[in-house]
């Protein structure tokens, strides 16, 4: 996916996410939960990824049973709690909008793990340079501010100017802040001097980014699209309906199945395109 | 070619009724190194910003500047944009991007440069100052060292022809400012590009500079080679107490004008040995000192920021007295501020015990420890700083103590010069009326004169029976003020003793009086007991012939 030029990477995000939230389609969901789940194991680093995706279990488990515990919707009881019903409608729909979620939240992740500043910087460096300057000098300035802040309340813990009470706490907090104001002011205007320096304020800026357009690029992109029209277009035939109660859709089962198929294969094409290119990844190495 | 050339240069600023730059002549051809330098406040950065049209003060000027023979109001902007790189103090407050290989490109972004060419640019770069490993890298993580030396390697990815620098290695350790100013050396060599650097740090760049220009009160005392120059830098006050050890006392004895100053170690070296007697070959050891009962007690302590990662103090003990001047150097990165702050309770072991006074610092409440007690001076000295103004900060006290305060109390304590600051610092500390103090690299960024003052303070401080407790890298600091020095490696405190033990014995730890005297007297650590020595011992008897 890395390779992928950010703008392609951008549509291909785009396309897999907002479908998976807008259809509400068992099949088509888990499809995209599959997809979801192999680009976010490609693509995100070893340690710590089983408690992760236990994380995600335990969302998708709480949505699931929150559903069907405060709507009562639905024709079919399954059992009945303080004299309320607990329906069958309401849990299918909380199992599906929960698999929603948590497929739209790993796609985000993925999305945000390689999506890196300089690939939104790229984007935006085409739109304009100079916006494209002051976000990444934004970027680069939260760290060293909130490192300055650390610093500063250590000291200040220290410096025996403050007690233990509420309201010295309070106190101390104020002073930490208006003390992180006024370094942020100079340490803006010594960024100032050093962009000043280096010619900011020469006009006709460009912006560097060392992504170049490919073939792929272009494939991923309509492939994509292709997807993503699909799905809107098929969503009319497809979408389930819960409540009251389950029902068919107007078309007929068979377009239904139909339907939730041609989505499903739709969808899953660039999924494999880029899973292709990435499974290619780093094989010579292993050949070697 | 001359690069750039100042012709009876003067500047006032608007609100001030003396000149800060007067008549300031002296030029600079390709691939020329010249070193600015003077006492603080002599008009150095004026001087410097002046010659880089984009951060030029606003006031009256005279006289001319001129870059590749076109006065510099004539120089277009692009042109001064590219080729007149300027490099300051901070090394954080430069870096405009987030990544390194953003902030190689932006000067060519800057420019409206096409892909191709800035693409050329940051590899070329990268290569040349050893980056390549850091590109994808996050500036914010990088070492003061490496973020300096991309702030170095930014400006010089659009080829600039005059590198200006502002005290570049102020903020750095001094194993990484000595590589980067061995690196500037080669990009004049290497490259012919012109470099003007105002530093003082004279050991490592006097004998590569190819001019030295002395500022005194605006005015040029001198502009020569360093050889010619030194006399007058010896002479100067402010200058002489960082100038490396040879010269100092090439300049105590008349007799020696006549030969070449020592510039290097071994020239330094040479003179001692050539020049002066054997007769004395150490001085008396110092008395020893008794101290009271233990202050701090550091046992088995044990500290990680990340668990992932590995231990920066595994298994540290230290005992220090009350009353005693105890100094733990090493190098950044090692975990000495580490160890400092965890002695302040700022930070708590996993594992292990700290005593302050002979009890546990967890027992402690803040009040407690932080009034009256205990008083910590964080490395960033400007952290310590929560008020808009001096006056502010000390209460308006009207005590002179340690240094005149009341003449700057309208000021806001960033405007102070970095000795005013660390002095301040200090001085804040006081307040509480501690019994220890904790001082983390007080000398930090501050040349020879200030760092005499500081030793002054702490051991005006030490006269008073507070217990110091400093971590440093200066170890001329160290060998001045300390009673006891050890050094901190690989997580523990080790080879605790005398500095005159440490020292001597060290190769590469050890203060340029050692390295100037070794093998020639013992025992000599720092420059008043290596001036001493060479006062007993006198000069050999044959320039007391060619004398007479």
């Amino acid at each position: 996916m890395r390779s992928f030029h950010p703008a392609a990477i951008l549509v291909f995000f785009a396309a897999m996410t907002i479908p998976s939230m807008i259809a509400n389609n068992p099949v088509y969901t888990a499809v995209s939960l599959i997809g979801a789940v192999m680009m976010l194991l490609l693509n995100r680093s070893r340690s710590g990824i089983a408690r992760e995706l236990a994380g995600y279990f335990v969302i998708f488990a709480a949505m699931s049973l929150l559903n069907p515990i405060f709507v009562h919707r639905g024709s079919t009881p399954l059992l009945f709690i303080n004299g309320k019903a607990v329906t069958l409608e309401a849990t299918l729909y909380g199992i599906c909008s929960a698999m929603r979620l948590v497929t739209a939240v790993i796609w985000c992740r993925s999305f945000s793990i390689i999506m890196t500043s300089d690939r939104i910087f790229c984007l935006t460096g085409k739109l304009s340079p100079k916006i494209s300057a002051v976000l990444t000098m934004t970027v680069r300035f939260i760290p060293d501010m909130i490192a300055q802040g650390r610093k500063i309340s250590s000291y200040s813990r220290t410096s025996g100017k403050f007690g233990d009470s509420a309201y010295d706490r309070l106190r101390r907090a104020l002073s930490v802040f208006s003390a992180l104001v006024t370094w942020s002011i100079e340490s803006a205007v010594m960024t100032a001097d050093s962009m000043k320096a280096r010619g900011f304020e020469l006009r006709g800026r460009t912006a560097y980014s060392r992504f170049v357009w490919s073939a792929e690029d272009f494939v991923l992109i309509a492939l994509s699209g292709a997807s993503c029209a699909a799905a809107v277009l098929l969503s009319g035939r497809f979408n389930l309906q819960f409540y009251p109660s389950l029902n068919r859709p107007a078309s007929g089962t068979a377009a239904l199945i139909a339907a939730s198929a041609a989505a499903a294969a739709a969808f899953l094409f660039p999924i494999i395109f880029t899973l292709i290119i990435e499974s290619r990844r780093g094989r010579r190495n292993e050949n070697n | 070619m001359k690069i750039i050339e100042a012709d009876n240069f003067s500047f006032r600023y608007k609100n001030s009724s003396d000149e800060t730059l007067r008549s300031v002549s002296f030029e600079a051809s390709e691939g020329e190194l010249v070193l600015v330098c003077g006492a603080t406040a002599c008009g150095k950065t004026t001087l410097l910003k002046s010659l880089k049209p984009e951060l030029a003060p606003y006031g009256e000027k005279s006289g001319s500047i001129s870059f590749c023979g076109e006065l510099l109001e004539n120089v277009p902007e692009s042109v001064s944009a590219a080729q007149i790189g300027y490099v300051m103090q901070r090394p954080e407050n430069q870096t405009v991007t987030d990544s390194v290989r953003g902030e190689l490109a932006f000067g060519g972004e800057s420019l409206g440069l096409p892909q191709n060419t800035i693409c050329r640019q940051v590899a070329e770069a990268a290569a040349y100052f050893g980056l390549e490993q850091l590109l994808d890298q996050k500036t914010a993580l990088l070492s003061g060292g490496q973020r300096q030396l991309l702030n170095l390697a930014s400006v010089m990815a659009v080829g600039p022809r005059l590198i200006i620098l502002d005290e570049p290695t102020a903020q750095l350790d001094p194993i990484a400012a000595g590589s980067f100013i061995r690196t500037l050396y080669r990009i004049t060599r290497e490259l012919a590009v012109t470099v003007i650097i105002a530093e003082h740090r004279f050991d490592e760049l006097l004998p590569l500079a190819d001019k030295v220009l002395l500022l005194e009160k605006g005015r040029t005392s001198v502009f020569d080679t360093p050889e010619n120059a030194a006399e007058i830098l010896a002479s100067c006050a402010d200058i002489s107490p960082s100038l490396p050890m040879g010269l100092r006392i090439w300049s105590a004895f008349d007799e020696l004008a006549e030969k070449r100053p020592p510039l290097t170690l071994g020239e330094s070296r040479n003179m001692l040995e050539g020049s002066f007697g054997r007769s004395a070959a150490a001085l008396e050891p110092k008395q020893e000192k008794s101290f009271g009962e233990t202050a701090i007690r550091l046992k088995n302590v044990y500290f990680t920021y990340d668990r992932a990662k590995p231990d920066v103090v595994c298994g540290a003990s230290i005992e220090v007295k009350s009353g005693e001047a105890f100094t733990l150097l090493g190098s950044n990165g090692s975990g000495k501020s580490t160890l400092l702050s965890l002695t302040a309770g700022i930070e708590k072991p996993y594992r292990g015990k700290i005593e302050i006074e002979g009890r546990p610092i967890k027992k402690y409440s803040d009040t407690e420890l932080y009034n009256g007690l205990l008083a910590y001076l964080p490395q960033d000295v400007q952290s310590s700083f929560l008020r808009d103004s001096v006056g502010e900060e000390l209460g308006f006290a009207e005590d002179s103590e340690i240094y005149d305060f009341k003449p700057l109390y309208d000021m806001h304590p960033y405007d102070l010069s970095g000795g005013q600051q660390q002095l301040l610092g200090i001085k804040k500390l006081l307040m509480t009326n501690p019994r220890i103090i904790l001082l983390d690299e007080p000398t930090k960024g501050l040349d020879g004169s200030w760092r005499n003052v500081i030793a002054d303070v702490i051991k005006s401080l030490l006269s008073r029976k507070i217990t110091v407790f400093t971590v440093t890298h200066d170890t001329e600091l160290a060998a001045m003020i300390s009673d006891r020095c050890g050094i901190f490696f690989d997580g523990v405190i080790s080879a605790c003793g005398s500095p005159e033990e440490l020292f001597c014995g060290s190769m590469f730890y050890t203060t340029g009086a050692v390295k100037a005297s070794r093998g020639i007297y013992s025992g000599i650590c720092t420059a008043e007991q290596l001036l001493e020595i060479c006062y007993r011992n006198g000069l050999k008897e044959e320039f007391h012939e060619s004398n007479a």
